[in-house]
């Protein structure tokens, strides 16, 4: 599983629950602001943030010249 | 469990996933850096290092440099749980393996950048900055 779908999964479950919150309580105010952040992350994550490759990593090597 | 016990712990999940995707850009990004301070410095002491590599500066050290760079790119696909120094064949065939942190290999990963960046900046302190 992707950091995304983990993510994902993650603010699902927090959509889920937050109909069952005292309304205009501090917890809804922090499930609220973490829902809009946690989605703010994964537009973020979709625009192109992929993650790092074998290959990308291996191309951070450098070899001596003398 | 109840919603009490489970925000905290959902919230500390997604934190803890975003904190190490942005851990690893920014080792990729220290190590992009050094790599190309790395690659200036052999340019421009070139000449001098191959008529007389032993020189303890700049030449040994811009190898102590590079030691430290491969051991922390290795420290880094250790952290990513991706093949650690594969062959060309392995690279080809694994190549578009993604990174997939492993926060109990962070310390080590550290621990290499720390070094790699003491030596640049020792590096630097006797070079007036230049590579």
């Amino acid at each position: 599983m992707t950091v995304l779908a983990l993510i994902q999964l993650a603010l699902s479950a927090l959509q889920s629950v937050a109909p069952y919150l005292p309304s205009g309580g501090t917890i809804e105010k922090v499930v609220s602001e973490a829902v809009a952040a946690i989605g703010g992350a994964i537009t973020s994550l979709q625009n192109g943030s992929a993650p790092e490759t074998l290959a990308e990593l291996e191309s951070l090597r450098t070899t001596k010249v003398w | 469990m109840t919603h009490r016990v489970k925000l905290p712990l959902l919230l500390a999940a997604v934190i803890a996933l975003c904190a190490c995707t942005s851990f690893v850009k920014a080792s990729v990004a220290t190590l992009a850096a050094a790599q190309g301070f790395i690659a200036q410095a052999q340019t421009n002491h070139k000449a001098q290092c191959t008529a007389a590599p032993t020189t303890p500066f700049p030449c040994v050290m811009i190898n102590q440099a590079v030691d430290a760079q491969n051991v922390a790119v290795s420290a880094l696909e250790t952290y990513c749980q991706v093949p650690v120094a594969p062959t060309p064949e392995m690279l080809s065939s694994q190549g578009s393996t993604a990174c997939n942190p492993n926060p109990t290999a962070k310390q080590i990963l550290v621990a290499a950048l720390s070094n790699l960046g003491a030596i640049v900046a020792q590096y630097k302190a006797q070079s007036g900055g230049q590579p």
